[in-house]
């Protein structure tokens, strides 16, 4: 609010000095707005004393009056009642009373502790029920893991047996090939032998007597 | 000769004195029937308007405290039960941003003739404006309260009463201008 604005409510609330007021009205003059307001305050102000107030058409007055309202004795005793209700209303929900009927007795509790001990039983109900089903999910985990692990043993056995014999079936198989590999090199070498003393026998006359000593000598 | 308080007539009221309350009503229903007619626009409105106050006015008599002027705390009471008259008219309605024209139907010849003399001139104009605004202007010019005043008996800041103040003779400005043409 501008400080225009702020001397016009002073000057509504006539709370300008003579002195003051001419100065306002002459800082107005510089603000086409606030002259526009001085103005229609001014004819506001004139136009509201100069009002004539219209006489009140006849009414019951005395209809307004009721004897129920004033001081007596019920107002008073109504009073107190309605102000003890509404503490005793206060003090309940401020200590949390709490009235339970159950099977035709009924608890009264204060701070909600029969709200926290109904939430206590419901809680261990819920673990006790928890609790159970976890005990039936690892026994029949554990089953599970066992048959499982039966299972890899017995499929470990089978692949280990399989695989033992076929390597002993490829070892043999090696072996004899090797063992015939082995044959058939001494047969060639027995047969290049052979051959050869064959060639010698034909390409050599015999001239002495055949001395055994001496063809195992020379072989 | 001697003019009893009004807390002295409060005080005889609240005890059960009819005719101390009855005088207290004589004090101020010429004042409250015409707050009542320039807020309501409508004579029979206004004269519903002026009896709900009183009404609520003797209901909360014994709660009075005697804090502040008596004058304010009826006008406090008046401004809430004009509220009530338009949020019946209009409930679905703000107060603030329109102005009430649920009163312009029911203007008579009488009150036209009446409302267009130099001294009515700004009543009438005053029922162009918003509730909120049309409560301050009637406050300050017609009830001659401080803003401050204005504002307890509103529920409102002394900023916002002088804000109101200033829209409203804005607009004020064009009727003024419009019904002087």
């Amino acid at each position: 609010m501008s400080d225009l604005e702020q001397q016009m409510a002073q000057w509504l609330d006539g709370k300008l000095s003579p002195e003051q007021q001419q100065q306002f009205e002459q800082q107005c003059q510089s603000d086409p707005q606030m002259r526009e307001r001085l103005t229609v305050a001014k004819q506001a102000q004139r136009s509201a004393s100069s009002f004539e107030p219209r006489q009140v058409p006849q009414w019951n007055a005395a209809a307004t009056f009721s004897s129920s309202v004033t001081n007596s004795g019920w107002f008073n005793w109504s009073g107190s009642l309605s102000m003890a209700m509404s503490v005793a209303a206060i003090l309940m929900v401020l200590f949390k009373v709490e009235v339970q009927i159950d099977d035709g007795s009924m608890t009264l509790s204060f701070a909600g502790k029969q709200q926290q001990h109904n939430i206590q039983k419901i809680v261990d109900e819920q673990l006790l029920a928890f609790k159970q089903d976890q005990q039936l999910v690892l026994a029949s985990f554990a089953e599970n893991v066992q048959q499982q692990q039966q299972l890899n043993n017995a499929q470990l056995s089978t692949y280990l047996l399989s695989s033992s014999r076929q390597e002993r079936k490829e070892d043999f198989g090696e072996l004899i090939k090797f063992v015939n590999q082995q044959r058939s090199d001494d047969q060639m070498f027995y047969t290049r032998q052979l051959g050869k003393l064959q060639e010698e026998m034909y390409t050599t006359p015999v001239k002495t007597q055949w001395q055994p000593a001496q063809l195992s000598n020379g072989g | 000769m001697f003019e009893q308080t009004d807390e002295k007539l409060i005080q005889k009221a609240v005890k059960g004195n009819k005719s101390a309350w009855l005088k207290l009503i004589k004090r101020y229903e010429k004042q409250m029937y015409n707050y009542a007619l320039r807020m309501v626009g409508n004579a029979d409105d206004a004269l519903d308007v002026m009896q709900e106050v009183f009404i609520s006015v003797f209901r909360n008599l014994a709660s009075y405290r005697g804090e502040g002027a008596f004058k304010s705390w009826l006008y406090r009471i008046a401004h809430f039960r004009v509220i009530e008259f338009y949020r019946r008219k209009r409930p679905m309605q703000s107060l603030d941003d329109t102005p009430e024209q649920v009163s312009e139907p029911h203007f008579c010849p009488e009150n036209n003739l009446q409302y267009s003399q130099q001294g009515q001139q700004l009543a009438m104009a005053m029922q162009s404006l918003p509730l909120a605004q049309k409560s301050v202007v009637e406050l300050k010019f017609f009830g001659e309260f401080t803003f401050d005043e204005i504002a307890e008996q509103l529920g409102i800041s002394s900023n916002t009463a002088k804000s109101r103040l200033y829209s409203g003779l804005d607009k004020l400005k064009v009727v003024m201008e419009m019904d002087y043409v």
